[in-house]
């Protein structure tokens, strides 16, 4: 299984991927911005995506739609500070799978991972 | 005015600081423990304008829209490598671009969940800035309310600095 982390911050890159790890997902690919995340998207077939909101190039949300758009039906798991209501429903709208807000601590983060990740 | 005694600061309610700091003193303590595993305490709230941190390393994100603001979590070099040894599991001996996202990253957070639990629609969220160097300090507007709020952990001491234009005209 090869899952797509995409954020800005390295740091949290890493966490989400310690996490991946913890659940025995060790073939990971990073994106540091939207458009990477994309790029990458399109270069790898991967099985699910981790996206932040926030991020240069195009946001998160962006990147959902233009993924939906290709017809893939991956799972994608948003994670992000954003967790106002209007922000989740256009996160959802859009055609995220699941939604996870930071903070979180890694019981939070695996029982995401667990409903989609099949090792 | 009267100083609250309570066992649990963060349950105190009879400070004389703005409604919004036990939001932001709250969230504080909800992304310590959940990133970091840590267990903070707040050891004290003042008011101060001007001049205001002189620790090593500064995260700061801006408000806009209804709440115009600024909030800056400041600490000591070693406590930002004790997070660095929690959060990456190696200690580093200098501040490292590891460092500067990591206190943009924990800013970050404190500054969107607090936004989100203040109650208040149309806040909107800058980007963090980290200002590192010994003993730096950070100031604000003299027209800002600032609210600080002084916490303490195995790592050492640090602060959440909310400098903030009150809203509404409330006091």
């Amino acid at each position: 299984m090869k899952v797509l982390v995409a954020d800005d911050s390295g740091v949290m890159r890493k966490i989400i991927i310690r996490a991946l790890n913890s659940v025995g997902v060790t073939d990971t690919i990073e994106a540091a911005n939207g458009q990477e995340a994309i790029d990458a998207f399109k270069a790898n077939p991967v099985d699910m995506i981790l996206t932040d909101w926030n991020m240069p190039e195009k946001n998160g949300l962006e990147v959902v739609t233009e993924i939906r758009a290709t017809g893939s039906e991956i799972p994608i798991i948003m994670v992000t500070t954003e967790a106002q209501k209007s922000q989740v429903i256009a996160a959802i709208q859009a055609g995220v799978s699941d939604y996870l807000t930071k903070p979180f601590d890694s019981d939070d983060l695996r029982a995401k991972l667990d409903k989609f990740v099949a090792v | 005015m009267t100083t609250a005694v309570a066992s649990d600061p963060l349950e105190s309610t009879n400070r004389a600081v703005h409604p919004f700091v036990g939001t932001f003193a709250s969230c504080t303590k909800k992304v310590f423990s959940t990133m970091l595993g840590w267990d903070i305490v707040l050891a004290d709230q003042t008011k101060s304008r001007g001049f205001l941190s002189k620790y090593d390393v500064s995260g700061l994100i801006g408000f806009s829209g209804s709440l115009r603001g600024t909030l800056v979590v400041s600490c000591a070099a070693e406590m930002t490598y004790s997070a660095a040894e929690s959060f990456l599991g190696a200690r580093p001996t200098e501040i490292t671009d590891d460092i500067v996202d990591l206190v943009g990253e924990l800013t970050n957070m404190i500054g969107g969940s607090s936004k989100d639990r203040l109650g208040i629609t149309g806040i909107e969220l800058g980007l963090p800035a980290v200002v590192s160097g010994i003993g730096h300090r950070v100031s604000f507007q003299p027209s800002a309310h600032v609210e600080i709020l002084h916490f303490m952990c195995d790592a050492g001491p640090f602060t959440v600095e909310i400098g903030f234009r009150i809203p509404n005209g409330q006091k």
